[in-house]
């Protein structure tokens, strides 16, 4: 040990500031754990706050906000030349995450959370080396949390360069609005941000290499999206995959092949490769210590989150499984109350969020998803058109459907788009952590006029009775 | 495409069995209407035949379970039967079945999951490899069949905190909802470990001395020596679950009395040879049966049930009998009882207990009593309490005939007393009745030759 290498110690060690980490942090320290947050970012909050959830966000809002005032001409409501600040955007979009950030790192303070800034390494089983600014620091542990995250997945051969070749993080942060961009990837992320490109002006291309927009998403959701995207003017290749992208002076020329045998070319200023993340598991020294990852690099865990050894934690991106921050925060919780000696284990149900217009949200099985698993469905759908709220919002695609098992009516999942949806699905959730069953939706009073009343009608109409439809199908 | 076995209906009213034992095992070639397995329902044990062949893949229940209808049973694998790499290993192929001990053996408590280890130095010992990783998002799931356990956030919190792993419990609410109730009756094998205080010690308060506290159904036994668990199932659970039912549905008075059966017990003996050339055992039972039928027909709220807010008068008059089997109690019976003559009764007495010991009772004959007769004097005792047969309204018990002084003409006499102790709901009916009805009941049993004479009407 060199002279003046001290060694702090602290009970818990949680490594990431995101909202698996922080709120980790935040529930051992309520539970009266003594806890050092290891952070590397300038602001607790991770890529969600900083880099991705509000950010996004925010742009998101505003680019609905343009596209609807023209629209609201129908109203009566007329506004001249709506255009885009960008600059004044972007800096408002910075005040919400420097807010939000603030107000974390003041918890944190508040909660007596120790943070150190730096990026942390395992070097012994119970210790960590913490390289700070001013050096490196070491800080011995009783247990520790790893929630570093995940980052995304650059192209093979070709590394991001965050001015032609970006990711989503430069995404959010571009110096202009691009007159035109290209995403390759047709997942929530490069559809979020390529829809509010496409709102605030841009021309955008989208390839993906799936048959489907959203893979993994009921194609049923991904319809109205898609016709939204065309009305845009978002030109949208499927089962396409580009070959090879030149970035050129001031654009880059992109060649793309399609599984049915076409090719072409685009040219974009900017194209956006949103293909996936990758964790951030490397560099941690988890393999000398002997924790246990699989072949993608996600660390193994336990429904406690408990890695391959017991008393570090793995929770997040980083221990693989659905990539949303919600899911980080509860994995977080059920890390804290482990180490805190109480009880837990992630037993949840994950409702899939993504703010394309319209929105997208989902929770438990699709009919798909419970056929596959032998299970005979009834379902139930609404449709917003037929909604008074909605009619009043002017916004009426879209619809929700509830799928229920057919022989108990046990509700098994929840599949909505439209208005506002992102609200709407904590209501099924809920429903599915309770184990609601149809008539638990159908007999509880849905206030009027409410989105949430497409919700009603849809549990209703799984027995054909919806109020406000009139059902073909006699049950 | 495997194959998927789905627990068929097994008759009117049955929603699920429990799984008595498997008669095959993963890997073993069906054929067509080969028992897979035993399922017990209600209180009969039927066997389930495989409605086609195949190899099977999985058995998607364990011993023990119940299984909704409609259920995966079993799945198959694909490809004929023959095709089975276990099939044809002995001259007989059929699947052998578990050993019955190995059913009853008791299983282990549920399995005391690892409670999180305490902070501590030793924490740090490396622990084998983390046994379920949760799927990776993108890698195609096993696609499970089976839906998450039908309980509350707050009911499986409870489970972690009681060390019950939730899904092996048996849920007794609605379509099968595990309840916090049965948690914690699940979590009785080990008592219930306190919460750790998630304050830190400095700001626990000191809590107050409790008084002794009540010993509970969770109690830990083990403190004060040796003790065996033996798992509630089949039709002790069963019995048990009934028995509770009626504990907490009913408003049970027990009116005991005796009758003189000197009379009958001669034309008894009288008439067994009769009997007997006939292939009947003759007993007293047959008598008793008759001479109730004929009170109840003057007493109907003893025929009955409380439903709701109606009481229902049965003018069906089909009466249990309890026997006593190797499994436990089980109450078949007899339909019209009034319209049956002794010999036929006694028949039937004897048919019937035959197929309840042998557990070859159909379902159905072990329904729709309106009245019901338990007799524990072949074993012994003068009188006890019976608990109803819920809904029935009345359940007549008897003890064991003795020989008792009576005075008659101012003489002492020995006479033969049969103990009658009949429990009824004091819901329905009162105390009144049910003691016209017993002395209408002794009034037979002393003078069987009434029986030929009064029909109730």
């Amino acid at each position: 040990m060199v002279v003046g290498d001290l060694t702090e110690s602290t009970e818990v060690a949680v490594l990431g500031g995101g909202p698996g980490g922080y709120v980790a942090a935040i529930r051992l320290a309520q539970l009266g754990k003594e806890v050092t947050l290891i952070n590397d970012d300038v602001l607790p909050g991770g890529v969600c706050l900083l880099r991705g959830c509000i950010p996004s966000k925010a742009l998101i809002e505003a680019g609905n906000l343009l596209h609807r005032i023209p629209a609201a001409a129908a109203m009566g409501v007329l506004a001249d030349n709506p255009r885009v600040d960008w600059p004044v955007l972007q800096k408002w979009k910075d005040s919400v995450v420097q807010r939000l950030g603030r107000g974390v790192e003041q918890l944190l303070k508040q909660h007596k959370v120790k943070t150190l800034a730096g990026r942390g390494a395992f070097v012994g089983s119970h210790s960590l080396e913490i390289r700070t600014e001013s050096g490196p620091r070491h800080l011995a542990f009783e247990q520790a949390v790893v929630a570093t995250g995940s980052r995304p997945r650059p192209l093979p051969d070709l590394p991001f360069d965050g001015e032609k070749i970006i990711s989503s993080d430069q995404a959010l942060t571009l110096p202009e609005i691009p007159p035109s961009l290209l995403v390759v990837g047709g997942g929530y992320i490069g559809l979020e941000l390529g829809e509010v490109y496409a709102k605030l002006g841009s021309r955008v291309t989208v390839l993906e290499a799936l048959p489907e927009l959203l893979p993994g998403t009921d194609p049923a959701l991904v319809r109205p999206v898609k016709k939204k995207l065309e009305s845009l003017g978002v030109q949208i290749l499927l089962k396409t995959q580009a070959k090879k992208i030149k970035p050129a002076d001031r654009e880059v020329m992109v060649e793309w092949t399609s599984e049915d045998g076409a090719s072409g070319q685009v040219t974009a200023n900017r194209v956006l490769v949103a293909i996936g993340r990758v964790p951030n598991s490397e560099g941690l020294g988890l393999g000398a210590l002997g924790v246990a990852r699989d072949a993608k690099g996600f660390v193994k865990v336990d429904a406690r989150q408990r890695t391959s050894l017991s008393h570090i934690y793995a929770i997040g991106d980083v221990a693989g499984g659905i990539q949303l921050a919600h899911k980080a925060s509860r994995e977080g919780v059920v890390a804290a109350h482990n180490i805190a000696g109480e009880a837990d284990a992630f037993d949840n149900q994950v409702p899939a969020v993504i703010f394309t217009d319209p929105e997208i949200a989902y929770v438990g099985l699709s009919e798909a998803q419970a056929k596959e698993r032998g299970i005979e469905t009834s379902s139930g759908m609404f449709g917003f058109p037929a909604n008074g709220r909605a009619l009043t919002l002017d916004d009426t695609e879209g619809f929700i459907k509830v799928v229920a098992e057919k022989s108990s009516r046990r509700i098994l999942g929840v599949q909505m788009v439209g208005p506002h949806v992102s609200e709407l699905i904590s209501e099924a959730t809920l429903g599915l952590e309770m184990g609601a069953f149809v008539a638990d939706l159908d007999l509880t009073i849905h206030p009027h006029p409410t989105l949430s009343e497409a919700l009603h009608e849809a549990a209703e109409g799984v027995s054909g009775m919806a109020i406000h439809r009139y059902h073909t199908k006699k049950y | 495409m495997p194959k998927d076995f789905i627990f068929p209906d097994l008759g009117e009213g049955v929603a699920e069995g429990e799984l008595v034992k498997w008669l095959v095992k993963e890997g073993d070639s069906v054929k067509e209407d080969q028992d897979v397995a035993e399922v017990e329902t209600d209180k009969a044990l039927v066997s389930i035949p495989s409605p086609h062949g195949g190899v099977v893949e999985n058995l998607h229940f364990k011993e023990g379970d119940k299984i909704p209808v409609g259920a995966v049973l079993m799945s198959f694998r694909d490809g004929p039967a023959a095709a089975a790499p276990e099939a044809n290993k002995g001259p007989e192929s059929k699947p052998e079945p578990i050993p019955d001990k190995a059913a009853a053996k008791p299983s282990p408590p549920p399995a005391a999951e690892a409670r999180p280890d305490a902070p501590s130095p030793s924490a740090a010992k490396p622990a084998p490899a983390v046994p379920e990783p949760k799927p990776v998002e993108g890698a195609p799931s096993p696609a499970p069949s089976k839906l998450p356990v039908l309980a509350t956030p707050h009911t499986r919190k409870l489970a972690r905190e009681l060390g019950v792993d939730i899904e092996t419990v048996r849920g007794s609410g609605e379509n099968g909802r595990v309840t916090e109730d049965d948690v914690r009756r699940a979590a009785a094998p080990g008592a219930p470990v306190a919460k750790p205080s998630p304050l830190p010690a400095a700001q626990a308060a000191p809590a107050p001395a409790p008084a002794v506290a009540p010993e509970t159904a969770a109690a830990d036994f083990e403190k004060y020596g040796p003790v065996q668990r033996i798992p509630i199932k089949g039709i002790r659970r069963k019995i048990s679950e009934h028995m509770l039912t009626t504990a907490h549905q009913t408003v049970m008075v027990t009116h005991i009395d005796e009758a003189d059966v000197d009379a009958l017990m001669l034309l008894r003996q009288e008439k067994k040879k009769y009997a007997e050339e006939r292939g009947v055992k003759l007993t007293l039972l047959p008598f008793l049966m008759k001479a109730c039928v004929i009170a109840l027909k003057n007493y109907p709220y003893l025929n009955a049930s409380l439903s709701g807010d109606e009481i229902v008068l049965k003018d069906y008059f089909h009466f249990g009998f309890a026997v006593d089997t190797d499994a436990g109690l089980m109450v078949p019976v007899i339909r019209d009882v009034d319209q049956k003559s002794i010999m036929r009764l006694a028949t039937e007495l004897v048919d019937l207990s035959e197929q309840a010991r042998k557990r070859s009772i159909s379902l159905e004959a072990l329904k729709g009593h309106s009245f019901s007769i338990t007799n524990i004097g072949s074993i012994g005792g003068r009188a006890f309490t019976p608990i109803l047969h819920y809904p029935d309204s009345a359940i007549l018990g008897l003890g064991r005939t003795y020989q008792k002084p009576v005075v008659r003409g101012g003489e002492i006499k020995v006479a033969s007393a049969l103990p009658l102790c009949l429990t009824f709901d004091h819901r329905v009916t009162d105390g009144a009745t049910a003691a016209r009805f017993t002395n209408e009941v002794i009034k037979y049993l002393s003078d069987p030759d009434l029986l030929l004479l009064d029909d109730g009407d």
